[in-house]
């Protein structure tokens, strides 16, 4: 085993929140390195360079990491879930493969218990994050409109994606009925934004853009960290963390691309591998003092798991709308229903966020599971009304934290370093039915408004795990909580969690600005707590 | 499902063979003049040139399924009958085979729409979407008028509920 020089802060996986706490930290001058198990991505490789951009999209380059099989992707056993999970192993994490919604949870996200009588209030406020979103916002240069009135006032830097004839449909149906809507804030450089080019409307965000313009981690904060002297070691893959009899965290033993076994020892280890990838990570390693995983003295690690269970409803225009043009997730989002209003028969709520249509392979194999699309005789017919018609509105939900949905380990299933790999317990809540039935019918009333002749209604999504919260969760109490108000384990004293683990409540909206403003947070508490950070 | 058809004789190996898989694949997607003249699959060289182990492993199991039928329908005479009626055939064994012409008929239209000659006569350009792009035209944001008069819709947290009193 390799024995590599002792690190100050040792940080494992380069994703959204690997990738912001790193450059924050950069600052202290303190030794950081970064462990990360995938490679650099490389825009020149992502499917939208390719004419058969969409068949690449099924296998090599699909998000779910299940049909990709790279050897950096772990194995995720989904069999007991209703919702398969989507990733992406190697630097920038999630953030290359998202669609670029940047949306902050609302005030009221961070007092659900109180407000709602539901889920549990987090330690922290939107007060307190908002200089952290406000700076995360500046870094990834996030498009929009200010002054959106379903929240308090917030800057952006660029102007929004345009609306297309996708968006302009559904804004007039949303007019029509009164309700609120707004131009998504949008991690996609609409100009030029610090040296990266501006959006050209591709469409596929989803396999990655390579054209530079979508926020991913990969270019905004890691070239900034590297340049302030942050070491990235890709195809590094950690095992296990190690703790000495005092309960503090030693290092970490990982894998290197050759299959090599090393040990690497750390003064402070930080967790950034996702709500999927850190639970696994904690219950990997387990020893005397930690038999039921590290840190994990509340038994609460991999428990709580949320997704943001979605209903897609597709509305089928007589007109063609262009819909396979520009960014496939962003162009605009409502949030009439987000605010619990207890006459819905739900807590919570949800956010409607439009979507375009797909390209011609996408759409005959989603109308043919669909049934809109038809073989033989009916096959010209059929298509001809279905491509190029669709535009879409998805309910992200707010899913509740419930101790039996989990993330344990498999018994059998391992990764290509034979790791062993996670697997997903996870069913949905009657309350998550509840908004997801609700989110159907009103996103099929304005689809209705808006003149869809027909719609479709997939519900909950199958694919849609691309949100994974909640398994290793903040508070201030050690029984109820695995990390104290600013990441530090309860149990361990040097080891922090900043990824999407350590979500209270999962909020109708997409994490990630959220977690990135966390880690932003907690490497500020790190930086100013330095002289007693371990008491 | 690969493994089990490695036994068995390759199908689309021999000529007449090959004219028995284009039958059938312009069977699944026939030409159309009405809906902006696009080709029918057997037309297409995705489809004229597949590897005969390719076609083995996407068709062998619908092609099993004709070759069982009677003589009059099956093998070289099912090529020969008119469209309509292998239509009728094929949906006949696909209501048995759901399974078996689902996955025909996926992989055929991904190879189809995949054609270049398709997305050609689809309008668009067969091009990869970068570096190229896309336009879109400018949003007129006067829609946003009647959202731009609402008042706050977000609820504060409960502290500035206590400010405010
Ligand atoms: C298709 C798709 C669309 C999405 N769309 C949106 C969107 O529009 N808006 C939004 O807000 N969010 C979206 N997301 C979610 C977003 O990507 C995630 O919320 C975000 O990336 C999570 O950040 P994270 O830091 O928690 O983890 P990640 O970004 O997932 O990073 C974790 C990293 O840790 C590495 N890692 C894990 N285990 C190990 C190990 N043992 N050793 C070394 N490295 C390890 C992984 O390889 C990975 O790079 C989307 C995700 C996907 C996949
Ligand atoms: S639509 Fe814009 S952001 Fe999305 S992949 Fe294309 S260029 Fe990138």
């Amino acid at each position: 085993m390799t024995r590599i020089d002792p690190i100050d802060v040792l940080i494992v996986g380069a994703g959204a929140s690997g990738a912001a706490i790193a450059w924050s930290l950069a600052e202290t001058g303190m030794r950081i390195v970064c462990l990360e198990q995938g490679d650099w991505p490389n825009p020149s490789d992502y499917p939208s360079t390719q004419r058969e951009s969409e068949i690449l999209q099924l296998g090599p380059h699909s998000y779910n990491p299940n049909t990709r099989r790279r050897r950096e992707d772990y194995p995720i056993n989904v069999s007991d879930s209703p919702i398969s999970i989507a990733n992406y192993n190697g630097v920038g994490g999630g953030t290359v493969l998202y669609a670029g919604h940047f949306p902050r949870f609302h005030p009221s996200d961070f007092r659900t218990k109180t407000l709602d009588g539901v889920g549990d209030d987090w330690p922290l406020d939107y007060e307190k994050l908002e200089p952290f979103y406000a700076e995360n916002d500046r870094m990834v240069g996030v498009a929009g409109l200010a002054g959106d009135p379903a929240y308090p006032p917030k800057e952006v830097q660029l102007p929004p994606v345009p609306l297309g004839r996708v968006g302009e449909k559904l804004a007039n149906g949303f007019n029509q009925l009164g309700w609120h809507w707004w131009p998504s804030d949008s991690a996609i450089a609409t100009r030029p934004y610090q040296g990266r080019d501006q959006c050209v409307n591709l469409g596929p965000c989803m396999s990655g853009c390579s054209q530079g313009a979508k926020s991913s981690t990969d270019l905004t904060y890691w070239p900034a960290a590297e340049r302030a002297g942050v070491e990235l070691r890709t195809r590094s893959r950690v095992r296990e963390i190690l703790v000495d009899d005092q309960d503090m965290a030693t290092g970490v033993i990982y894998y290197d691309a050759d299959g090599n076994e090393n040990r690497a020892d750390a003064e402070i280890v930080v967790l950034a591998c996702n709500g999927i990838g850190t639970p696994r990570l904690l219950l990997n390693s387990k020893s005397a003092h930690f038999p039921a995983g590290l840190a994990n003295r509340s038994g609460l690690v991999g428990k709580n798991l949320m997704h943001h269970p979605y209903a897609y409803v597709q509305g089928v225009f007589a007109d063609p709308l262009d819909s396979y043009k520009g960014p496939i997730g962003c162009a605009l989002w409502s949030q009439e229903f987000y605010e619990t209003d207890s006459s819905r028969g739900f807590h919570r709520g949800y956010t409607l966020q439009s979507s375009r249509g797909f390209g011609p392979v996408t759409t005959a194999l989603m109308g043919l599971g669909n049934g809109r699309v038809g073989w033989g005789s009916e096959h010209h017919e059929t298509f001809g009304a279905y491509f190029n018609r669709v535009a879409a509105l998805s309910a992200i939900c707010e899913d509740l934290p419930e101790h039996h949905n989990t993330v344990t380990l498999d018994p059998e299933l391992v990764d290509s370093d034979g790791i062993p790999a996670p697997k997903i317990n996870y069913t949905l809540g009657e309350n998550s039915r509840r908004m997801l039935r609700h989110g159907a019918e009103r996103a099929s009333d304005v689809l209705r408004e808006a003149g869809a002749r027909d719609i479709i209604v997939q519900s909950p999504l199958p694919n849609a795990g691309w949100h994974q919260l909640g398994t290793a969760r903040m508070g201030v109490d050690s029984e109820d909580s695995v990390v104290n108000e600013w990441g530090r384990s309860h149990d361990v004293k040097n080891l922090f969690v900043v990824d999407g683990s350590i979500f209270v409540t999962s909020a109708g909206v997409n994490p990630t600005p959220t977690i990135q403003a966390l880690a932003l947070y907690i490497a500020d508490q790190i930086k100013s707590r330095l002289a007693n950070l371990f008491d | 499902m690969a493994d089990g058809h490695d036994e068995k004789p390759n199908k689309v190996e021999a000529g007449t063979e090959r004219g028995l898989l284009l039958s059938l694949v312009e069977t699944l997607i026939p030409s159309s003049k009405a809906n902006g003249a696009m080709p029918g699959a057997s037309q297409l060289a995705e489809f004229r040139e597949m590897p005969s182990e390719e076609a083995q492993l996407v068709y062998g199991p619908l092609l099993d399924l004709i070759l069982d039928r009677s003589p009059q329908e099956a093998g070289e005479n099912f090529a020969s009958l008119d469209l309509d009626t292998r239509e009728e055939i094929v949906r006949g064994l696909g209501a048995d085979h759901p399974e078996v012409i689902g996955s025909a008929v996926s992989q055929t239209l991904i190879r189809y729409y995949g054609a270049e000659a398709v997305v050609e006569a689809l309008g668009l350009e067969a091009r990869p979407a970068h570096p190229g792009g896309y336009a879109l035209a400018e949003t007129n944001w006067s829609l946003l008028g009647p959202v731009r008069a609402m008042e706050p819709i977000y609820k504060p947290g409960p502290e500035r509920e206590e400010e405010e009193g």
